[in-house]
């Protein structure tokens, strides 16, 4: 009975189509980090509309507010938890991601644009966490938002959209609540799903050291294996949500700089140490740098071992972000702007 | 497939002491905060604040006082040029007192930490359970 029930569920749902045949080496964690990525941004999605019922993105009220959920809301502390930890899973995994993509080539011909359009989700990422991180709307908030109004402002006319010049009347808070809960989610959801389908038309990347040797398998076979990794990903998101809570300030006070960015971008903060203009140069020069990858990198080999300047571009770039946020996170602030 | 049977016994062995451990962890406790701003409902006014607006305020007056754009001196240009860096030599005693953020340990007080407790113990035996059963795979 639950083999016709099974049947009659799969004709009418087109289940089917998703026992096409993928490559083995799917079923391991280097090649489900995209998966994992995906698992920790549903968390989010699913996390962020709950606690998007508590905020008021007000300016004068939006701390109070995340204060309000923390302290007086039953179980608000686990959510906003769940909801940040959520954040630094997907960073690792999406990084982690990327470093694997580039290490087995698997941006080279005929996968370049669906590397662009995974360098275009890590910026959305990025922009998501950027605005994440305002909404709360304590001292770090306000310092994270006064230096990208100073970035919006060295824009000049391709910077005004981003400033309270461009809608005269409406809070910037309010406008970076809008962009955080429905602008950035639906642009990225869109472009996960475009990442997704280039996956599946171009198929996986073989194996570089052998291509030829790697079995195939059903996709639902790959999508239990994602399942499972997905549930791993949420309970570490839910073991550290139980036993570490997010830093929360108090409302902030305007025109004092005192505070470090999160990690993901304290890199730029020990930039900007050395140079004020690299707050706009670094990260414009390291978008660059991941956008000309495929353009650059024709070799056609995929084998690490035969790639030797690119391993070593990979080395040095990790090396040099662990650097500089390590130095970021000891450093003492000393240019004045 | 060996890390995931690794990771998953791993977690179930730190998954069923939690709740002891933080039942214990009045060491760890951090400081009630008993702010009563905190405390007020969050959609009240501020009717002692000179700055807050009051009620029914003109559209002129949608800024917050607390909102970057209020005044004129707020973004154009940025007014980083007097901001005082951490540990700069004007961090003077006259500069108002900013308590920095920072991660700390989950209260055992705080409110659902049992349900919090079991909704992180149910992940955890829905990944063993994935683990050891390995259903599809």
């Amino acid at each position: 009975m639950a083999n016709g029930l099974s049947k009659i569920l799969q004709d009418r749902l087109g289940l089917h189509l998703l026992e096409y045949d993928i490559s083995e080496h799917a079923n391991s964690i280097k090649y489900s980090l995209g998966g994992m990525t995906l698992t920790a941004f549903t968390v989010l999605v699913l996390s962020g509309i709950l606690l998007a019922q508590f905020f008021v993105p007000d300016p004068e009220r939006a701390n109070r507010s995340v204060h309000y959920l923390v302290d007086q809301v039953y179980l608000g502390w686990y959510l906003r938890g769940i909801h940040f930890w959520a954040a630094e899973v997907l960073t690792v995994t999406m990084t982690l991601h990327v470093i694997r993509v580039f290490f087995t080539a698997s941006y080279k011909n005929p996968r370049e644009i669906n590397w662009l359009i995974g360098i275009g989700l890590m910026l959305l990422m990025v922009t998501l966490l950027f605005t994440g991180t305002v909404m709360k709307w304590d001292q770090e908030a306000y310092e994270a938002l006064a230096h990208f109004l100073w970035v919006a402002e060295q824009m000049g006319i391709f910077g005004l959209p981003l400033t309270e010049e461009f809608a005269q009347g409406v809070p910037l808070l309010n406008r970076i609540y809008m962009a955080h809960i429905s602008l950035l989610p639906i642009i990225t959801l869109l472009m996960v799903g475009l990442h997704l389908f280039y996956v599946k038309y171009h198929k996986l990347s073989p194996l570089p050291e052998s291509p030829e040797k790697s079995e195939s398998m059903p996709f639902t076979r790959h999508m239990a294996y994602l399942q499972r990794a997905g549930a791993g990903v949420f309970l570490l998101i839910c073991l550290l949500a139980l036993t570490i809570a997010p830093p929360l300030g108090e409302e902030p006070v305007l025109g004092m700089e005192v505070t470090k960015p999160p990690w993901q971008f304290v890199w730029v903060y020990a930039l900007e140490n050395l140079w004020v203009p690299l707050l706009i140069v670094a990260p414009a020069l390291t978008v660059l740098f991941l956008v000309s990858i495929p353009f650059v990198d024709q070799n056609k080999e995929r084998y690490w071992k035969k790639r030797p300047l690119a391993m070593m571009f990979l080395v040095g770039f990790i090396l040099l972000f662990t650097f500089l946020i390590i130095w970021g996170k000891v450093t003492t602030m000393t240019h004045s702007m | 497939m060996q890390p995931f049977r690794l990771l998953s016994i791993i977690f179930l062995l730190f998954l069923f002491p939690v709740q002891e451990t933080f039942a214990q962890g009045g060491g760890h406790k951090p400081e009630e905060k008993k702010d009563v701003a905190a405390m007020d409902s969050i959609y009240s006014v501020k009717e002692n604040d000179p700055l807050a607006e009051p009620a029914g305020d003109n559209f002129d007056n949608v800024f917050s006082p607390t909102d970057l754009f209020t005044a004129d001196e707020l973004v154009s240009p940025m007014p980083m040029g007097d901001m005082k860096m951490e540990g700069g030599e004007h961090a003077g005693h006259q500069e108002p007192q900013i308590e920095l953020s920072h991660h700390e340990l989950v209260s055992s007080s705080s409110k659902g930490f049992g349900t919090a407790v079991g909704i992180t113990l149910f992940a955890g035996l829905v990944f063993a359970g994935f683990t050891f059963l390995r259903l599809g795979e």
